[in-house]
């Protein structure tokens, strides 16, 4: 996997990170912009419990990298 | 704009994590970072280059989304992996929101995408975590916005059809794609006492899910087109490319150093009549509640956003 840090942007790849693709490339001028998401149309409802909530089973806490840029 | 297409799955997950109402949800960002987020939605800037930053930032998380943008370094997913290990994460959804990567592995290699996305699932794996791949198929609308996707130039109203252009591909929707990951999420993680057949997130552990908006040709998205703009077959300009020779005129191109014949070569061969992109027999969508779109809706909302500009370099 490459381990350089400055990796360019495919244009196009739909979908994942593709070092193998990505080598093949100088670093393009094609910086991330950030994202700016805006309240949602649907109203968000009462957010989960903190932690891990009071059920064991049921997932509580996520994390998502992306959303901006890493 | 294009680093906007990973930046859009995301926007859509946390948008639909957030209308469900059952999870806290943490928006990992760069320090520094200029990105803004719903009401409800924690951010957490870290430093990438700092191991104990990404474990801090990960502790008390049940489970880490990725979707990465392309311009993120190579090895960012493997470092939020470890750190997610580290702070006692369970859960990854790995960034590929892509194809048949389990069972089409011939597909994979010849698209490219899937040999990087396999060595993540094992690396997941190696690390003791569970992984659930989002296979969605082609993002219909991000394949709006260059004429080396499903060949439209809405500019020039020109259109290349692949072959016949009857081959059908799954596609999804940006928004399904947000509501699948959070009914995924809203499943139990195990069976509970009797109801052995409840459907449970560990059901797809280290699994592909299946989901799809559109089971669609080049030629079924262009009658759409038309419906959309009210315009007519006579408007536009057709043209016909052998799917193979598409496909070896992208890796051509790729290996001359245009980097757009990655994108040629890709969906050239998605559009192969061998099923290459049918995930038709394996759509998890009735199983995660999602629900059935209208096609020509989305075709505006690809339109629209194509008249915004929103794909273009």
């Amino acid at each position: 996997m490459a381990s350089s840090s400055s990796h360019p942007a495919l244009p196009f790849t739909n979908h994942c990170s593709t070092s193998s693709i990505v080598d093949l490339f100088e670093p393009s001028p094609y910086q991330s912009d950030e994202t700016t998401m805006s309240t949602p149309s649907e109203p968000p409802r009462q957010p989960a419990s903190d932690l891990h909530g009071d059920d064991s089973n049921t997932i509580k806490n996520v994390a998502i990298v992306g959303v901006g840029t890493a | 704009m294009v680093e906007q297409a990973a930046g859009n799955v995301g926007s859509h997950i946390v948008r639909a994590l957030v209308a469900g109402g059952k999870h806290n949800i943490t928006a990992i960002t760069r320090s520094g970072s200029s990105a803004t987020f719903p009401e409800n939605v924690r951010r957490q800037p870290v430093d990438y280059s700092s191991h104990e930053s990404l474990v801090n930032a990960l502790r008390g998380q049940q489970v880490l989304i990725l979707t990465m943008s392309t311009s993120a370094p190579q090895d960012t997913q493997q470092k939020l992996i470890s750190a997610a290990k580290e702070a006692g994460v369970r859960w990854i959804l790995p960034s590929e929101y892509g194809t048949d990567h389990t069972d089409r592995p011939d597909v994979g290699a010849e698209t490219r995408l899937g040999p990087p996305a396999l060595a993540i699932r094992q690396i997941i794996i190696e690390a003791g975590l569970s992984f659930v791949s989002i296979s969605c198929g082609m993002w219909y609308e991000y394949a709006f916005g260059d004429s080396t996707r499903f060949g439209f130039d809405f500019k020039k109203r020109e259109l290349t059809l692949y072959g016949e252009g009857s081959t059908q591909i799954t596609t999804s929707t940006w928004a399904q794609c947000g509501r699948a990951v959070a009914a995924l999420l809203s499943l139990p993680i195990e069976s509970e006492g009797a109801q052995q057949d409840q459907t449970t997130l560990s059901q797809f552990r280290n699994k592909s899910a299946y989901i799809g908006s559109f089971y669609i040709s080049q030629k079924e998205i262009f009658a759409s087109v038309l419906r959309s703009t009210g315009t007519n077959e006579a408007d536009w300009k057709i043209q016909y490319e052998p799917v193979g020779e598409r496909y070896q005129r992208g890796n051509k191109m790729l290996a001359g150093g245009d980097r757009w014949g990655f994108s040629v070569a890709l969906y050239a061969r998605l559009f192969y009549p061998d099923g290459a992109c049918d995930l038709q027999a394996k759509l998890a969508n009735d199983v995660l509640g999602l629900p059935k779109e209208d096609l020509d809706s989305a075709t505006k909302e690809a339109l629209e956003m194509v008249k915004r500009g929103e794909f273009e370099l």
